[in-house]
């Protein structure tokens, strides 16, 4: 019985590694199911009971993994709101596709009594192939990206986080009359995250 | 007992947790990812009323009916005729999510075909929408929508317009034709230029990237096994090797050099067994409207094969550029269906039609390659061009 409870016990640096390798597969899922990158340059990975596509592109991971971290740091120490990803055109840079994961984090203390909660590591996997399922489900109703796009990372933040030096503050990135769908959401009773996706449909 | 509670803090807690997320709401009906795989992506994305469950079928005859109110409302003066065939267009395809290609392109005909219509919005960059949606409905004839439009002069000076077309040539591997486009663009003074300028880097980069693929697979090709050409076989390009697997319309293929099948025909009166050979006709123009119009009802992939008969002077002198010929399908009741030319003069007198080659080929076929069968039945008539060799005769 108390091993039971252990394997479930999740704790808030547990949950934000749960939460940030979410991130890496669904960012690198976005990149490649969106063609933003060249498909040649993805590599399949089992995960989550899934086949997904993490790039193997030098440049794309250098800026990804730091990323990665400093939102992994974030998240565990409960300052991360919101992280979204923007999609524009190269040439007007106007913004055509948003990806927004609201972040809600539960009142856990980061040692002590109320450091942990209970939740199946397995049922909150099964969560989150369902969010990266939807990802790649939505090029049935996203339209085609013909225009060379690029992509950015905004992160919403506690108003007294620090960021590193080499962060920049942005604004919103809105899509005005945009569409937005929701998909799924997932919770590691640490962290709930909930998705949705604005884009211009015509 | 401070433990006990402690534990149904953290369990209430916990169940607080769990509510956070909506998991039922999630799995209802209106989940838009149940119907997602029933969902054809479009060009231009889908609304998210699209997207939900529908709760009224719409039939063909309710779409035909809705066509007919619009052609109807777009003749009143001062309408915008466009305006009311993008809606519709939209409404079609929020209530048709998938299949209904020929359904949609014959809609989309009528649209494009009301008298001055394509004249009226000549300049229209809302036109390319519906160009864009006879393109990918079209069956594979994407390129010779965008050629019509650009014939008709509709968008004529739209960079967008040419760039859909080059990248239809390059998707049907005719790289030069891509480039020709995009230089046409030019020619034609398309803006904006930067669009066209960055289509042509596009294009030579993922070309010089398919060249390097190429060639790196073409080393590794080296390694493998070639059959070496000899007597009947045909080659691929200017080299000596064969396929491994040989198909019949490679071998059938009159440009290839090697197996000389034309010449060798046109000195062989007569052929066993009535076979003839099948020939590539010319494609049809595509200026022409009413080819365009019927590429559904012609079966896409063959209906530009004709039997050629060689008994038929009239067909042989040039059968692609005949315009008195039609093509029209042989009657069967298998899956297997040959196209042939419509000649009244084959008719024989008892009112019964020539024989049909189809079933030979497929019996033939069966039992040996097409290489196999020329060795054979055109050995004979190969040696009236083959000299046999006398080495202890003087020269």
């Amino acid at each position: 019985m108390t091993d039971t409870k252990t394997q479930n016990a999740i704790s808030l640096k547990g949950s934000a590694q749960l939460v940030k390798e979410f991130f890496h597969f669904g960012i690198n899922s976005i990149l490649y199911q969106r063609a933003l990158y060249p498909s040649d340059t993805f590599r399949r990975e089992k995960k989550y009971g899934l086949t997904l596509l993490v790039t193997q592109d030098a440049k794309l991971i250098a800026f990804l993994e730091p990323l990665l971290q400093q939102v992994e740091y974030w998240l565990s120490k409960k300052q991360l709101k919101r992280l979204v990803m923007v999609i524009s055109e190269v040439r007007s840079k106007e913004v055509v596709e948003r990806w927004q994961f609201d972040i809600h984090t539960e009142d856990v203390d980061e040692q002590g009594e109320n450091a942990t909660r209970q939740k199946d590591e397995k049922k909150i996997r099964q969560e989150i192939s369902d969010v990266l399922r939807q990802i790649t489900a939505s090029v049935s109703f996203l339209p085609l990206l013909e225009e060379p796009v690029s992509f950015d990372v905004l992160i919403y933040t506690a108003k007294n986080t620090e960021a590193p030096e080499n962060w920049t503050e942005s604004g919103a990135c809105l899509i005005q009359n945009s569409e937005q769908v929701q998909l799924r959401s997932f919770s590691t009773a640490v962290h709930s995250v909930n998705t949705n996706v604005q884009y211009k449909a015509d | 007992m401070e433990n006990a509670q402690g534990d149904q803090n953290r369990a209430s807690k916990s169940d607080y947790v769990f509510s956070l997320s909506p998991r039922p709401e999630q799995e209802d009906e209106n989940d838009w990812e149940r119907y997602s795989e029933n969902m054809r992506p479009t060009r231009r994305g889908r609304r998210v009323e699209a997207l939900q469950r529908v709760e009224t079928v719409v039939d063909e005859d309710e779409a035909r009916r809705k066509l007919e109110e619009v052609l109807e409302n777009s003749t009143v003066e001062g309408c915008d005729a466009l305006n009311l065939a993008l809606e519709f267009c939209t409404w079609f395809e929020n209530h048709f999510t998938i299949g209904h290609h020929r359904l949609y392109y014959q809609f989309l005909w009528k649209i494009v075909a009301q008298p001055g219509f394509i004249e009226k919005y000549r300049e229209d960059e809302r036109m390319l929408k519906i160009w864009e949606k006879l393109a990918d409905n079209s069956g594979g004839h994407a390129r010779d929508i965008y050629h019509y439009a650009v014939s008709h002069k509709s968008l004529i000076r739209c960079a967008s317009m040419y760039v859909r077309w080059s990248q239809c040539n390059e998707l049907a591997g005719a790289r030069v034709e891509a480039r020709r486009v995009l230089l046409l663009a030019k020619t034609n003074a398309a803006v904006p230029l930067e669009a066209i300028n960055d289509a042509e880097d596009a294009l030579e980069m993922r070309e010089m990237r398919r060249e390097m693929e190429e060639r790196s697979d073409g080393e590794e090709d080296d390694l493998e096994e070639h059959r070496v050409a000899f007597t009947q076989l045909t080659t691929i390009g200017d080299g000596p090797e064969v396929p491994i697997v040989r198909l019949p319309s490679i071998a059938a293929d009159p440009h290839q050099k090697s197996l000389k099948l034309n010449s060798a025909r046109k000195n062989s009166p007569k052929i066993q067994g009535n076979l003839h050979p099948f020939e590539v006709c010319d494609r049809a123009n595509a200026d022409d409207d009413n080819y365009l119009m019927s590429v559904h009802d012609l079966n896409v992939h063959i209906e530009r094969y004709g039997i050629k008969d060689t008994v038929n002077t009239r067909i042989n002198q040039d059968p692609s550029t005949s315009t008195s010929t039609k093509i029209k399908p042989i009657p069967s009741g298998t899956s297997y269906e040959v196209w042939t030319l419509d000649d009244k003069e084959n008719v024989p007198p008892g009112g019964l039609g020539p024989k049909k080659p189809r079933i030979v080929i497929k019996q033939v076929f069966k039992q040996m390659s097409f290489e196999e069968y020329m060795a054979q039945n055109v050995a004979a008539g190969l040696e009236r061009f083959v000299g046999r060799i006398n080495f202890d005769e003087d020269i």
